[in-house]
């Protein structure tokens, strides 16, 4: 269960982040991730598209309709000045949050005992 | 070789989301191209089409379609609840929105809203009130065990060629059905005895006329449980008696009083008895309502028992096969057998008929009743009272929802291009008559609770709150409400919930003229009820004015009744006593007489002889009367003489006019009787004017007068005064009544007193039809009222154009006002015949009856014209005086 709420949790930095490199679309997404977490990260399309259209209404991307050359539609999704924004502010809170952790674990915390 | 068909799994696939509400055509595109992408990375890792599909499925829509429209109504916000796929589609789940359109409708049209909840709560709340006094009255005797299996016994004499069948049976009957017939398991007999009765303890006198004397069997019929004694063998011995605990109380001040002795006095000598039980005090619901019961063996001797002509009322109770067929199938035989032998040698004959118990106190009365009857048709018009008071509302409440078609013309429309159903507005229009109903029906309640006591007064009905709001009434009021609410909302649901959105939308739409033509018949319909009305009032208060003003045929004014005391000692002072009072200014005269002149008295058979045409057996009421009799009450001798003290009225009679008219006797010299034995010779000495005894409108009966100047225990004194100072005037017989029966009350009473009290009930009649009457018109008004408001609305830029073309204020108020006259001249036509008929029915309860006339039908026309012109009125001259430009300017 907490690791299903930080996957959710997750969803939203990694579009962004995703997104920030290049427009993409939501099987590249999905793939995408499952690459970057060694698979370990397998999302569904159930999953993905309710996050996508939150995320679009929120105004943090917008999507278009591409038509290709094998006449087959894809719709891609690119990130907005407001999801750079917000990226920014995700990703501090992320590292924030890696960084105690990563002291925690590996290094030699100053903490306060007793 | 695989033949599975990519494009079709996906294009069945496809179809299997168009189904589902929450997904819209965009976002299944998007799920389709996602789905083809991984479909083709398949393929190229070289995987068959089918397992590339199915791997990609499960992949790409883990769940089923449902969950995933479930998400995107999350993340797209709509609405805090449920999706609407998910929403329960019950009417009790989409209640609180048809309650609140329901709510902001009645609060839009305040007025409308309040005409209608006010008219239906008077009409839900004299229903009910209806209701319970229909219930009451119908529930006479029911409380006895085994009700349904007990039947009083009728004789159905003809004697003299006159029917008259009696309430009681020869004392042989009962015994005699009980021994010839298996079905009969029991029977049981009771009289009552004497108009008054006294009984005296240590502690108290009481005067009763609710004693009556009760064989040994009469509570195996009735089940009538003793709180104290044993009701086994409580009236088996003589002069034994058996008490109400009322009675207890009052004459020893407690009720455990088995074993006592009391005094008695009345149609026997004064006699000392035991009391021998004591039972709790009856229901009301009674047609018998006996206070005490003295033994049969104290009043009847043996050779009475044995005697087929005197009587007592008989009660038989059935096996538990309650087979009262079978026992009417014996019937005639059984009259062969026991009746004919005692009726055939007086020129009659006899039969019997079986009354069910818990029909008695409703029926028409027969001849003998021990008390007063209630009335069936009474009921039977009160309910319909009920029913049209119920049906005026729904009409009112439909007349006034469908005038406002315009108003929800649109508003149907809308609903109806934003997805309505139909039903949906259906449900909605009735939601908001139930809701209008449920107003009403507390409205009622309260209205009900503040009238409860102003009606218990003129019905008699006695009703706590307690007993008002016992389950069974709030049921009714419960049940009425809704189904009022329901009947009147559904004509209106289907008819407004059935506009064509496309043409009201466009404006085109205008009343139908089926919709105005319903209205005018149901208004129709309301006008006839209110002249049916208005028509019955008036009949039944001019038959009540009738027989209470109608000349009884002596002078009841100033007539008082003093009975003679039961003190044998003292009894040969009455004559003294009138002698005296004779004497005294202001008196008529005074007389002995057996007979009250408040009470019926049906016929005997007499033998007697008129020298012309030889012996007659005529049907006579007879009565015993003494010296100045006629003189006294103020009746006319119309050929002859009085019974005078200046003549020797030793066997000597009278007879009346009616007596001379049915059987020729025009010359009343030639007329004579031998008596009851036949061996005496009576003759007649006069013709007195024809007079009533009981109720004015009871048919006069041929009657004969008998001398007997004997102050016997029965015997009553009359007194006429013809002084106006009737105090002073009783003072002074007082003083003699004192010096002759020193110790005994001078218990006068008028006899005009006595006659009013026996038109109490047709009195309530008229109250009630009065006060419902009033009802009914006043709703009917209502009614009006509401439509008028509607269809002034409705001609507004019609007024305004013809007041801009120059008509008058009277002009437009004639128009107006116009279809309703119309209407109303139209309802009159059909309701005189109908008034006419409903109140001939009515009045042939009575012999004695007002004629038809013309203006008693016909003053309903006027007064509801005036009722009309009062509704309309007012809105008329409103919509007349109005600025024309205001109308106009509205477009």
């Amino acid at each position: 269960m907490a690791y299903k709420t930080l996957v959710a949790a997750s969803s939203k930095p990694l579009i962004l982040s995703l997104l920030s490199h290049s427009k993409s679309y939501g099987y590249q997404i999905i793939k995408n991730v499952e690459v970057l977490s060694k698979g370990e990260l397998s999302w569904t399309d159930a999953m993905l598209y309710p996050v996508l259209h939150r995320m679009e209404k929120d105004g943090l991307i917008q999507s278009e309709w591409v038509v290709l050359e094998s006449g087959r539609k894809r719709k891609y999704y690119t990130i907005t000045q407001l999801g750079r924004e917000a990226q920014a502010e995700t990703r501090s809170a992320w590292l924030n949050v890696n960084h105690a952790l990563e002291l925690l674990w590996n290094g030699s915390p100053q903490l306060e005992l007793g | 070789m695989s033949n599975f068909d990519l494009k079709k799994a996906i294009a069945s696939w496809k179809k299997s989301l168009w189904a589902e509400q929450g997904l819209e055509p965009g976002l299944i595109e998007e799920l389709e191209a996602n789905l083809l992408d991984r479909v083709d990375e398949y393929l190229e890792d070289g995987l068959e089409p089918k397992a590339a599909f199915e791997q990609a499925m499960e992949k790409s829509m883990p769940v089923n379609s449902r969950e995933v429209a479930n998400e995107f109504h999350k993340v797209q916000g709509q609405g805090n609840g449920k999706p609407p796929w998910q929403r329960n589609r019950y009417i009790w789940n989409r209640m609180p929105l048809h309650l609140k359109v329901a709510m902001r409708n009645l609060n839009k049209r305040k007025g409308y809203a309040l005409l209608n909840i006010g008219g239906l709560a008077i009409s839900l709340c004299v229903s009910v009130l209806i209701w319970i006094y229909v219930q009451d009255q119908s529930s006479y005797d029911q409380h006895y065990e085994d009700a349904d299996r007990i039947y009083r016994v009728i004789y159905d004499v003809t004697l003299a060629d006159e029917r008259v069948p009696q309430a009681d049976t020869g004392q042989p009957v009962g015994p005699a059905l009980k021994a010839n017939f298996p079905e009969v398991a029991d029977y049981g007999r009771i009289r009552r005895i004497g108009a008054s009765n006294t009984l005296e303890t240590e502690l108290f006198k009481l005067e009763s006329t609710d004693i009556f004397v009760a064989d040994t069997t009469f509570l195996n019929v009735f089940s009538v449980l003793f709180s104290d004694g044993d009701r086994e063998t409580a009236l088996d011995e003589p002069n034994t008696i058996v008490l109400s605990e009322s009675l207890a109380l009052m004459l020893f001040g407690e009720t455990e009083v088995v074993g006592r002795t009391i005094r008695y006095s009345g149609v026997k000598p004064p006699m000392n008895m035991k009391i021998t039980g004591v039972f709790p005090d009856l229901d009301l619901h009674t047609h018998l309502g006996f206070k005490a019961l003295v033994s049969y063996s104290t009043y009847f001797e043996p050779s009475d028992l044995a005697n087929w002509m005197r009587k007592s009322y008989t009660y038989i109770k059935l096996d538990e096969n309650n087979n009262i067929g079978s026992v009417r199938a014996k019937i005639p035989g059984f009259k062969v057998k026991y009746l004919n032998p005692v009726f055939e040698p007086r020129g009659g004959e006899a039969n019997l008929i079986f009354q069910p118990l818990t029909d008695i106190y409703l029926d028409k009365p027969y001849h003998g009743e021990p008390y007063p009857h209630g009335s069936q048709t009474d009921l039977k018009i009160l309910t319909a009272i009920m029913a049209f008071l119920l049906a005026m509302s729904c009409i009112n409440y439909i007349n006034m929802a469908t005038a406002r078609s315009v108003d929800r013309a649109l508003e149907v429309g809308i609903k109806k291009t934003m997805g309505s159903t139909r039903s949906t507005l259906m449900v909605q229009f009735i939601t908001e008559s139930v809701l209008m109903a449920l107003f009403a029906g507390i409205l009622a309640i309260l209205l009900s609770v503040v009238i409860l006591k102003p009606y218990g007064a003129i019905t008699g009905l006695n009703l706590s709150f307690a007993e008002f709001f016992k389950a069974n009434n709030l049921l009714v009021y419960g049940f009425l409400t809704l189904g009022v609410g329901l009947v009147s909302g559904l004509y209106p649901a289907i008819y407004l919930s059935a506009f064509k959105p496309g043409v009201v939308l466009k404006g085109k739409f205008a009343t139908s003229r089926k919709g105005f033509l319903l209205r005018k018949g149901l208004i129709l319909t309301q006008y006839a009820i209110s002249c049916i009305f208005i028509s019955g009032i008036l009949v039944v208060a001019s038959q009540t004015h009738y027989i209470k003003t109608k000349e009884v045929g002596f002078a009841k004014e100033g007539l008082i009744e003093v009975p003679i005391p039961d003190d044998i000692s003292l009894n040969h002072n009455a004559l003294p006593f009138m002698d005296q009072v004779r004497l005294m200014p202001g008196i008529r005269s005074a007389a002995l007489g057996n007979q009250t002149l408040h009470e019926y008295r049906s016929a005997g058979a007499l033998n007697l002889v008129y020298e012309q045409s030889g012996a007659v057996k005529a049907a006579l009421s007879y009565v015993y009367v003494g010296q100045e009799y006629i003189k006294t009450i103020g009746a006319e001798i119309v050929e002859g003489r009085d019974f005078d003290p200046k003549f020797n009225n030793e066997y000597t009679f009278l007879i009346n006019e009616k007596a001379v008219e049915k059987y020729g006797w025009d010359q009343f010299q030639q007329l004579k009787w031998p008596g009851w034995n036949g061996d005496e010779n009576w003759k007649c000495v006069g013709v007195v004017s024809d007079f009533n005894l009981g109720e004015s409108y009871n048919e006069r009966e041929p009657m004969i007068l008998i001398h007997s100047n004997y102050p016997n225990i029965d015997a009553k004194i009359y007194i006429g005064i013809a002084n106006k100072d009737l105090t002073g005037t009783l003072a002074d017989i007082q003083v003699v009544w004192d010096d002759k029966f020193p110790g005994h009350p001078f218990d006068y009473k008028f006899v005009e007193d006595q006659l009013k009290a026996l038109y109490a009930s047709d009195e309530l009649f008229l109250d009630l039809i009065l006060l419902l009457g009033v009802i009914i018109l006043f709703v009917t008004v209502i009614g009006i009222v509401g439509m008028i408001s509607f269809t002034t609305e409705l001609r507004r830029k019609e007024i305004a154009l013809r007041k801009v073309s120059g008509a008058s204020v009277k002009a437009i108020l004639g128009l107006l006002s116009r279809q309703f006259i119309n209407l109303m001249i139209l309802a009159a036509l059909i309701g005189v015949p109908v008034s006419y008929w409903l109140s001939e029915q009515w009045l042939n309860n009575f012999a004695e009856r007002i004629d038809f006339s013309y203006w008693t039908h016909l003053l309903a026309l006027p007064l509801c014209l005036l009722l009309t012109a009062l509704a309309v009125g007012y809105h008329s001259v409103k919509a007349a005086r109005s600025n024309p430009v205001e109308a106009l300017r509205a477009e």
